[in-house]
């Protein structure tokens, strides 16, 4: 490929909320065409560490190294900001049109040359091009969170974070997001899912990592975790 | 006072506004300049207000809100007052001889109608889902971008609270008579000519102004309705 | 990041603030004359008869600022106008004395009436004199408004009170607390008695139930005076001005321009600062009621 692989190494991440210690010298390994897993129970600090890694949450403690070697949190989420997207359980899109949506990427990213024509092709990409003109309002959440998928394509991030991205949906739309992420992981987006509900995503996981008890570790082997490559992307089909 | 007179009070009064009484239309002209000027000034900051209560978390945050909230119910004789204790010759400020001009009544005005648009777009930005600031900052937008993008979700919220201001400062009467005089031509606005004409039993002259004063607040409340309607389809 | 941007929005909202504030203030104070005076000289009609004259020979723009006597002695004391015109000869007395003011000058003066019901429940029109009228409301105890401000009106009733040795208090004495128009508006609802410029009742007659039952007492008179605000207390008033605006009140084209001054048809104030026979002899001669 042509592209120079994502390489993020997040390390010791600390965070508590007040005296609640959600987590505990957690290290992650993001890579490009990567896909990991968090499973843990619900409340166990899965979307923190997400939204940690995002950008979005300070934590009390972590480092960050990159090609270039370690750099405090501050100064290493600031780079990072700029490659990593979070995507919320159930996602928020602006009122407005379809369309609109995938324009405010457009807005936001005047250093960045997206044109109408990428716009349509992220909407194609995600199926939803029919739908472009319709209002957020009245779609359903197969598609909002399409349409969600298509506004992160948009903004083509190295590292992609889903937070339950299929949770509240039905077996088709859950189907189509699972395609969409597959797609976005074969043109070497680091994907990481958060789910406590690990069992719909095994076309696509790499590694599976548990958080439990603050702390994150490897998921105990599985009969799943070793489903032999022919049969990656049949079982959603 | 004879239904007759106030039949003849009201049809003087549609006279004096149709054939454009020089001194009604500049005491009408000054209203909108003053109060005009006030939102022009209070509005962008009492949003950004409102909008870090709702969103930033830092100490003394929740006792600024129940300051604004306190001062939402502050009369506007009492703002008035400290003003003008304030910008008197003999006041602390003066020496920026500011007492019976127009600034002095846009200060007072703003005074007036800050809190209350600080308070109402306040609760128009916690409406909006944290998510919304999140999703903006996730897909590249930079603070103040991403601050428009909030702004444009809350948007009717916050047309309200404009609307909101803006009638509280349109029809004050005790600020303005304070701190600008009732001066005319100058600092002589809508309610304080409607205080001073009714005091001297110029009562068309009053119901004129108060003509005006009732359309307009109907103007306002209208489009706000509409705005509100609009934003509850969204 | 946040923080700098937030600190550049409001910085640019303080130069906002500023820039309207130069803009307002951009009128040349210089040329500002502001005025303090009663709200019978402005309400009557008087300043906007007189003031377009003395704005055109001088180069001044007056601001009119029309309160209570009270609150237009207190703006003086505290340098807030440059130039008074009010009418409470004991107060104007201390004020100066006080050296809050200087070049006090006698103008004019109007009268004060007193007005009550037709029916005349106190037997107002039987008085031998003043003090013996006003005896005659206390002792009926016939409702009676007073302005119960700090006005030159409530001076002057008080002073009315005390030649005829009554405290006003009880039931019938009713302190409003409202200027002259809406005390005459209570008084007429109330079938009461009440002290009034002769003004501010030629304007409300039309619409009043009372009628006059006592005028043209040279104890009535109200002399209004112009002060100037003394500059070395403060030293931005624009005395300049203050003395322009004194001496041309006295010229005896504006004494006459006065004299003529008509409301409702009728003279309301005579001169005082020149000897000038041409000016009406008495206020009122023919008071019209229905």
């Amino acid at each position: 490929m042509s592209y120079k692989p994502t390489n993020i190494q997040y390390s010791n991440i600390h965070k508590r909320w007040k005296r609640h210690i959600v987590l505990k010298e957690v290290d992650i390994h993001v890579q490009g065409g990567h896909c990991i897993l968090i499973s843990g129970k619900n409340g166990s600090g899965k979307s923190t560490l997400l939204r940690i890694m995002a950008g979005l949450v300070k934590p009390d403690q972590g480092t960050i190294e990159l090609g270039l070697g370690t750099l405090p949190w501050k100064q290493g989420v600031k780079i990072t900001q700029q490659q990593v997207m979070y995507l919320h359980q159930t996602p928020y899109l602006f009122s407005g049109t379809v369309e609109k949506n995938l324009r405010y990427v457009q807005a936001a990213h005047n250093n960045l040359p997206i044109e109408m024509e990428d716009i349509n092709k992220a909407m194609a990409w995600a199926n939803i091009r029919h739908l472009s003109h319709k209002p957020v309002h009245q779609l359903s959440g197969g598609e909002r969170q399409r349409v969600a998928l298509a506004r992160a394509r948009l903004r083509s991030p190295k590292v992609l974070l889903l937070d339950e991205p299929t949770a509240n949906l039905d077996k088709d739309s859950r189907a189509r997001v699972m395609e969409l992420l597959s797609s976005l992981r074969k043109q070497g987006v680091a994907i990481v899912i958060a789910s406590h509900d690990p069992i719909h995503f095994s076309s696509v996981i790499d590694q599976r990592l548990r958080l439990i008890h603050a702390r994150l570790e490897p998921e105990p082997s599985q009969p799943d975790n070793i489903i032999p490559l022919h049969e990656r992307g049949a079982s959603h089909s | 006072m004879t239904d007759s007179s106030l039949l003849s009070s009201l049809l003087d009064a549609l006279q004096l506004l149709l054939l454009g009484d020089g001194k009604l239309w500049s005491i009408i002209l000054v209203s909108f300049k003053v109060s005009s000027l006030a939102m022009l000034v209070a509005a962008l900051p009492a949003v950004i207000c409102g909008f870090l209560l709702a969103y930033m978390r830092f100490p003394g945050r929740r006792l600024l809100i129940s300051l604004f909230n306190t001062l939402l119910a502050v009369p506007a004789v009492v703002v008035g007052l400290t003003f003008y204790i304030l910008l008197s010759r003999h006041g602390p400020l003066g020496d920026w001889k500011l007492l019976f001009t127009q600034t002095a009544m846009v200060l007072g005005q703003i005074a007036l109608c800050f809190p209350i648009m600080v308070a109402m777009s306040h609760a128009a930005f916690q409406a909006i889902d944290l998510r919304a600031w999140e999703t903006a900052r996730t897909i590249g937008a930079g603070t103040v971008q991403a601050f428009m993008m909030i702004v444009s979700e809350a948007r009717y919220a916050i047309l309200g609270a404009f609307v909101a201001g803006f009638g509280r400062i349109i029809a004050e009467v005790g600020a303005s008579m304070m701190l600008g005089g009732n001066i005319l031509h100058y600092t002589r606005n809508i309610p304080t000519a409607i205080a001073l004409e009714t005091s001297k039993g110029e009562l068309s002259q009053g119901i004129a102004l108060g003509i005006v004063l009732v359309t307009l607040s109907f103007l306002l409340v209208s489009v706000l309705h509409y705005f509100q309607g609009r934003g509850q389809i969204q | 990041m946040l923080r700098k941007s937030l600190m550049q929005l409001i910085l640019f909202a303080c130069f906002l603030i500023f820039l309207s504030a130069n803009a307002l203030a951009a009128n040349n104070p210089a040329t500002i004359l502001r005025l303090a005076t009663t709200t019978s000289t402005e309400n009557s009609g008087l300043l906007d008869y007189l003031l377009p004259d003395f704005e055109k020979q001088n180069d001044y723009k007056v601001h009119v600022i029309a309160v209570g006597t009270g609150k237009a002695l207190r703006m003086g004391k505290d340098g807030d106008v440059d130039v008074l015109l009010v009418h409470a000869p004991k107060a104007e007395a201390e004020f100066v004395a006080a050296g809050y003011g200087t070049d006090r000058t006698a103008i004019m003066h109007n009268d004060f009436v007193i007005v009550g019901p037709s029916a005349d429940p106190a037997g107002l029109s039987k008085a031998s004199s003043l003090a013996d009228a006003m005896q005659r409301i206390s002792k009926t105890q016939s409702r009676f408004v007073s302005r119960g401000d700090n006005s030159g009106t409530y001076k002057k009733e008080s002073s009315l009170w005390k030649l005829a040795n009554v405290k006003p208090q009880g039931k019938w004495y009713i302190e409003a607390g409202q200027g002259m128009g809406k005390v005459l508006l209570m008084a007429s609802e109330l079938d009461a008695y009440t002290l009034t410029d002769r003004g501010t009742w030629l304007a409300y007659r039309d619409k009043s139930p009372l009628k006059i039952l006592w005028q043209h007492d040279p104890l009535l008179f109200n002399p209004y005076s112009a002060i100037a605000v003394n500059p070395e207390r403060y030293k931005d008033t624009n005395y300049k001005g203050a003395m322009a605006f004194i001496h041309w009140l006295v010229l005896p084209s504006t004494q006459h321009k006065i004299a003529a001054f008509r409301l409702y048809q009728q003279p309301l104030f005579i001169p005082d600062a020149v000897q000038d026979n041409s000016a009406p002899a008495s206020v009122v001669t023919s008071e019209k009621h229905s």
